[in-house]
């Protein structure tokens, strides 16, 4: 009965090892295989979603035969965050920071002690340039606070008369006071009726809403925003730090939602390389164009963990190290982990919506930042990474696999980011210490919740 | 049959149901103030903007044969979402509708959502699946809203089997409403005894596993 309703699945825990050992000696025929041509994707999704449109695997047995290997998920370590010292010794005495990619593997492997984030935090979100000077960032900043201003004052001047003529100020108005009275109140920094940090979070969104009138104002904006101003302090640091991760996350609050649909695509391309058996099973469950992780992608996970967690991932992940999308390769750690209970206990469509959306505050965040570091290990070390998957995460592969049909992908990615960087993080730049091998000793349990 | 029978300890009849039921409507009506008094007894003005959905269990001792498990899928309410969050509709028997009395523009919306709803998920027999309005703050109601005789009319042409003034804040009518919308769900799940209309029904229709699990009712 089983066998029936997803041979794939059944047969690949018995025939893994032999598909291993013939999945060389099939290759050079079966490249014409590893993408479908369009007429064969699933189009009952179009009916749903216009625009995302996901390789639904019709023949699952078919797989088995262009499956790739991916070998062994090595063992990964985290360092400890970057300290005020060593940030301090990165720098010339004008202000400039002396080896970037250094900085950046450091708080990759680590991220920041929390004194560090507010400087720091500029830099990776590209408001101060990497090789800019002390002065240079003052002069900077003495600009960009005349320009919020100048915005600012758009907002504020709008009379009560000529916003009852202005629908689109009414209705963004109307919807930043709602959510800033719901965004993070538990948080200190947001607590009680008249926290000065509701007034900045309003302003700021505000302002927002004059810098890019076209987009205004969409429900989860304040999420993103409100670690950056918690951790700023300041509304016109904060207001151009956001702009910045507003220019990363634009396209996922955009009208036709283009943003999450790539990434939706990308996932599952992700996903599919990593472990299409379950990827098979998510299918057969009409999971497969995997909407559970609609809030993880359009917010970056920030309902998913603690705030203090929320601030250690983002900055790892604004480092852009050790690929593109690393954001994506966290999504396909967290499956990863849940792919067994999600099968074992034969999971449908509602039970695995409910069964990720519940993992919220559940996931330890160094694990799953272990956990995606050394799926880019496994994917990067392919030999024959598939050129979509190359694509997606900005890898340059001599040996990529060509796909005939390179034109249509969704993904538009460019190749970018050279191998030998990411070789050298892949040693440990600092040997983990004792507060790290919590993290460890997590990653070598299979699920990411305790028992 | 998985789902749905009693654990059998010589209480044949005792039933156990798991009802998927949506609560959507135009963004801060207060779907997920509803829920949390409804399942937590609790109100706060500060509950966080619902992103894709949330989940809430509630389970009713209907009576003294029958158990029945809420389980209330709180879908966000903006409407650029709506794309992506109409998938979660899927497999619902029962919905509410709710608008904010002190805001005509979520009220003008309720067809829009009703419509919506109709288009995207059915009973087996092909009928829409029993909606219930819900017309929330209503503590905060000024004059000049609907009378009440407008109202049931217009749930007549909207196909809404009823209407309910709610207050979360305030645990006005919550419960009542809840019980409304369970007995239209029961009336159609006796019309459908082989239990397609029951979500708590593993996709497999044979799972030993499931069917043994689900059935610790009474």
């Amino acid at each position: 009965q089983k066998w029936k309703k997803d041979p794939y699945v059944v047969t690949m825990g018995k025939f893994s090892k032999v598909t291993n050992y013939i999945v060389g000696s099939l290759r050079s025929s079966d490249q014409s295989n590893q993408r479908r041509p369009p007429s064969e994707m699933a189009d009952f999704l179009n009916d749903t979603i216009p625009g995302l449109k996901i390789n639904q695997q019709e023949e699952p047995g078919f797989e088995v035969i262009t499956r790739i290997d991916l070998g062994k998920q090595p063992e990964v370590s985290r360092r400890e965050p970057v300290s005020a010292e060593e940030w301090a010794k990165n720098m010339d005495s004008e202000g400039r920071i002396l080896d970037v990619e250094y900085i950046k593997r450091l708080i990759f492997k680590g991220g920041l002690c929390h004194t560090l984030r507010k400087e720091a935090w500029k830099f990776l979100l590209g408001y101060f340039p990497w090789n800019s000077t002390k002065e240079e960032r003052a002069n900077l900043q003495k600009r960009k606070t005349d320009e919020y201003f100048r915005m600012k004052l758009q907002w504020k001047s709008v009379s009560e008369e000529q916003e009852k003529r202005n629908s689109r100020l009414r209705d963004y108005r109307s919807l930043i006071e709602k959510d800033v009275n719901r965004t993070d109140r538990t948080n200190k920094f947001y607590e009680g009726e008249d926290n000065p940090g509701l007034i900045l979070l309003h302003d700021i969104l505000m302002t927002y809403c004059m810098y890019d009138f076209d987009l205004g104002y969409v429900q989860g904006m304040s999420d993103l925003l409100s670690p950056v101003l918690y951790v700023m302090e300041n509304e016109v640091d904060a207001f151009w730090c956001f702009v910045s991760y507003m220019d990363q996350m634009h396209q996922n609050f955009e009208e036709q939602m283009q943003g999450m649909k790539t990434q939706l695509i990308q996932l599952s391309h992700l996903l599919r390389l990593l472990d299409s058996g379950f990827c098979s099973y998510l299918e057969s469950q009409d999971s497969g164009y995997l909407y559970f992780c609609f809030r993880w992608l359009l917010i970056r996970f920030k309902r998913e963990f603690s705030f203090q967690d929320i601030l250690r991932l983002w900055e790892v992940m604004w480092t852009e190290l050790p690929c593109q999308n690393f954001h994506l390769l966290l999504c396909c750690a967290i499956l990863e982990s849940e792919k067994q209970q999600i099968m074992d206990k034969h999971y449908g469509f509602n039970e695995i919506l409910k069964h990720i959306n519940e993992l919220s505050m559940k996931i330890d965040v160094e694990y799953i930042l272990c956990k995606a570091e050394a799926i880019s290990m496994q994917m990067m070390n392919c030999k024959e990474l598939p050129q979509t998957v190359s694509e997606i995460l900005g890898i340059e592969n001599s040996s990529v696999t060509p796909d005939s049909d390179i034109g249509e992908d969704e993904s538009g990615a460019e190749l970018s980011c050279p191998t030998s960087l990411y070789q050298s993080i892949s040693t440990p730049v600092i040997a983990a210490n004792g507060t790290r091998d919590g993290a460890q000793q997590a990653a070598e349990t299979q699920s990411l919740t305790p028992a | 049959m998985a789902g749905g029978e009693g654990a059998g300890s010589g209480v044949p009849e005792c039933r156990e149901h798991l009802f998927k039921v949506l609560v959507i409507g135009e963004l801060g009506v207060g779907k997920t103030s509803i829920i949390k008094r409804y399942v937590h007894q609790l109100f706060s003005q500060h509950y966080r903007a619902t992103i894709g959905v949330d989940f809430a269990l509630k389970v009713i001792n209907w009576d003294s044969k029958t158990l029945v498990r809420l389980q209330l899928w709180d879908i966000a309410g903006q409407e650029r979402f709506g794309n992506m969050t109409r998938v979660y509709y899927k497999e619902a028997v029962g919905a509410f509708v709710v608008f904010d009395v002190t805001r005509g523009s979520t009220f003008e919306a309720v067809s829009k959502w009703k419509h919506d709803l109709d288009s995207k998920v059915l009973l087996p027999n092909g009928s829409p699946i029993p909606a219930v309005l819900l017309a929330n703050k209503c503590d905060q109601k000024k004059d000049g809203n609907q009378n009440p005789s407008q109202m049931d009319q217009f749930c007549r042409e909207g196909g809404f089997v009823g209407w309910f003034e709610t207050s979360a804040k305030d645990n006005i009518n919550i419960d009542e409403a809840a019980r409304f919308l369970v007995e239209n769900i029961l009336a159609n799940y006796k019309t459908f005894p082989n239990e397609e209309n029951d979500v708590g029904k593993p996709k497999l229709d044979l799972d030993p596993l499931k069917a043994e699990s689900k059935s610790q009712c009474c």
